[in-house]
């Protein structure tokens, strides 16, 4: 496999006026993220609301610009784009490559256009069709998702929220994308319609060969839908790992707090959970020096107020975090049973 | 086994008989969004009522303590409440602006909602708030209602109550605002706690923390909770036992563990073949969601409000509407599949015998 996109030391920092006169702070949304997203796979970004996962995708996505490093991505092997440096005019043919969904698919399908001229739009921005051809191409793009054919004159108001999230879908497959940026692309929905749609988003990465980027707050959809998962606290990853390994053997402790806030649906599972964690997310503003998590950490120690542990190969690979005591914590997974071959043991 | 449907006896603090609720709107036809709902709260306990948007579960709720618009109206059915004085009223019965529906609500029976900061007023203090509720319904000076106040807010865990009462929820978090709602909700010792959806807008730790914080204090004031939520796992984790909505009928009512273990109604089924599972790769399914769309409540089947979309549905199920039938003890459930002879066999139902049926859990309504 290939990287098809690597993220490396991008930070985004906005700067806000505290109070109608009072000084500019800066917040730091995402600090000297790195990131592989390999071609093919399905990686998730999870984490608390203000973690920053939806800036690193609108990073990705350049719907935002990064304040500094690099995204750089390689549609074939020996060719590699500079992203973040591109200027708009340069960008535009990329951003056919990469599409993003959105979560609410009431706001980001404009009301007063009608299914086809919704799902021709990004076509017509690129100039790719016209005539015939482009309503062949919305058809089949509406055809793939399930959106039948008679609904094309209507507008999004006339459909359910899961048939919107469908149009959306459409929406980012007519350009042909190698890249899917989800950004809590079922999180609105209820389970039935959220269940079809994540089996359609599967569905569509085999037909297609797409590559996720699945950014939710959801861990029972990530374990279902992911192959890789990074967890993101404050701005920072603290743990990327194969889902299967991170859900069996967390190696960061919020990695482990999330898990454990994580309801799962089986009763009997109850009586093996620990009290919440205390405390809250500290303020983007105020962000704790050394470990940004040692605030909230139930192993934090002198070490981890004073130096910031660097996201790091744990035992070799693959799992990374960024815990100076990730090699000894005994962190508690997901899974219900022991594991079957202590692969991750 | 006997049949079991939902009897009353002296341990029910709340029993919905039959409750329809009807909006009417003057350029359409009325639209009945509950239709003749039957549960049982039992008193200490948690229910949790289920069901996906649009379902009636919240309008349920709010009819409880008389909180619907004007143009809702309960056509028939009663609320039979039973605080513990002996006495049992009927809610359904009352005018919503009567003195001796004023003396339930916020009093024996109070509510919490999803967004606290819609529903705490943004202009007056956490604490002013408070205060406001208990000279309401206790017999309590302002010193005296403000005391009572923060020993409720550190009650409901927050840091600093004494200067936190001062603050607005502006300025508080999520999780601080929830926990100050909560604590107006207990204030008057509630013997009653409808809380809807608590934990949805909130992050996953401070959902935990929540929940965490509404078991101990139902055990510490030894209140019975109606919970209200689209999320099985969170009903795992909280409820004693569980109602499913659809479309306005509660298709299945049961223990938690029972109806987790042995799901009965084909929506129930359905809904929990829906959620992605925690295992492993090795054990992965993929998900079976239920095809199509709730219909709207407009074009709802006379028969089972399921019918539409139901994979077994078989000859009767479109215009008879089921009646409840007792599956195991304090478990029912209504679904055809369960009492006709002659329904098709699914695996995981207990079904009548296909000869004569004479095994068969007839359950009768009481």
């Amino acid at each position: 496999m290939t990287a098809l996109l690597e993220v490396e030391n991008l930070t985004k920092t906005f700067s806000m006026r505290s109070g109608m006169f009072g000084d500019t702070i800066t917040l730091d949304a995402l600090v000297d993220i790195n990131l592989k997203v390999e071609k093919g796979e399905t990686l998730a970004i999870v984490g608390e609301s203000g973690c920053g996962k939806t800036t690193l995708g609108r990073c990705i996505a350049r719907a935002l610009d990064p304040t500094s490093g690099s995204v750089s991505y390689t549609p074939e092997p020996g060719k590699t784009i500079e992203l973040s440096s591109l200027s708009k005019r340069e960008l535009k043919p990329w951003r056919q490559d990469i599409r993003m969904i959105f979560q609410d698919p009431m706001s980001s399908l404009n009301p007063y256009m009608r299914v086809f001229d919704l799902v021709a739009e990004p076509l017509r921005i690129h100039k790719l069709a016209r005539g015939a051809e482009l309503e062949q191409r919305v058809v089949s793009a509406l055809d793939k998702v399930g959106i039948p054919r008679d609904a094309l004159q209507r507008f999004p108001h006339a459909f359910s929220g899961g048939q919107r999230q469908r149009i959306g879908i459409a929406r980012a497959l007519v350009l042909d994308p190698k890249l899917v940026i989800a950004d809590e692309a079922v999180s609105a929905l209820d389970v039935s319609i959220q269940a079809q749609i994540l089996n359609l988003l599967e569905d569509l990465k085999t037909d297609f060969g797409l590559t996720y980027l699945f950014i939710s707050h959801d861990l029972g959809v990530v374990n279902y839908i992911a192959d890789r998962v990074a967890v993101m606290y404050l701005g920072h990853v603290v743990e990327t790992a194969p889902t299967e390994a991170l859900f069996e053997r967390p190696r960061h402790p919020y990695t482990e707090v999330l898990l454990e806030a994580l309801p799962i649906a089986d009763p009997t599972r109850r009586a093996q959970r620990h009290e919440a964690v205390k405390g809250e997310i500290p303020f983007l503003g105020n962000r704790p020096k050394g470990c940004p998590f040692h605030t909230r950490c139930r192993f934090a120690e002198d070490k981890c107020r004073a130096e910031k542990p660097e996201l790091r190969p744990i035992n070799g690979g693959p799992t990374y975090a960024a815990c100076h005591f990730a090699e000894t914590i005994e962190l508690k997974g997901a899974y219900d049973d022991a594991p079957a071959t202590g692969t991750y043991a | 086994m006997m049949p079991q449907t939902p009897m009353a006896n002296d341990k029910t603090l709340l029993r919905m008989e039959d409750v329809s609720i009807v909006f009417s709107s003057p350029d359409e036809a009325d639209i009945e969004a509950v239709r003749q709902v039957d549960f049982t709260l039992t008193r200490g306990k948690t229910l949790a009522l289920v069901g996906e948007s649009g379902c009636g579960k919240s309008v349920t709720a709010r009819t409880i303590l008389r909180l619907l618009d004007k143009n809702a109206r309960i056509p028939s059915g009663r609320i039979l409440f039973s605080p513990g004085d002996g006495e049992t009223t009927d809610i359904a019965t009352l005018n919503p602006d009567s003195t001796a529906m004023r003396s339930i609500r916020g009093n024996k029976i109070s509510m919490i909602f999803q967004e606290p900061m819609s529903s705490l007023s943004p202009v007056h203090t956490i604490g002013a708030q408070i205060d406001e509720m208990i000279l309401l319904h206790e017999n309590l000076d302002k010193k005296g209602a403000r005391a009572r106040t923060i020993e409720l807010l550190e009650q409901v865990g927050i840091p600093g109550a004494r200067q936190r009462a001062d603050a607005y929820p502006f300025q508080l978090s999520g999780g601080l605002r929830q926990r100050a709602m909560i604590a107006m909700a207990l204030a008057c010792k509630p013997d009653l706690l409808i809380a809807d959806e608590p934990t949805t807008a909130l992050d996953v730790t401070t959902q935990a923390q929540i929940l965490d914080l509404l078991r101990s204090l139902r055990d510490e004031f030894g209140m019975a909770m109606l919970f209200i939520t689209h999320d099985l796992g969170v009903v795992a984790e909280i409820a004693d036992e569980v109602a499913v909505m659809y479309l306005g009928d509660v298709v299945e009512q049961g223990d938690v563990f029972d109806v987790f273990k042995s799901p009965q109604h084909p929506y129930t089924r359905a809904l929990m073949s829906s959620i992605p599972r925690m295992t492993r790769r090795a054990d992965r399914q993929r998900l079976n969601p239920i095809q199509g769309t709730v219909p709207s409540p407009k074009n709802r089947p006379s028969g089972c409000a399921f019918t539409t979309r139901c994979p077994h549905a078989f000859e009767p199920c479109a215009a008879v509407r089921p009646e409840p039938t007792g599956t195991s003890e304090n478990h029912w459930a209504r679904c055809h599949l369960l009492t006709d002879p002659q329904a098709p066999r699914v695996d995981g139902l207990i079904q009548p015998k296909v000869e004569g049926g004479s095994d068969a859990y007839q359950g009768d309504r009481t």
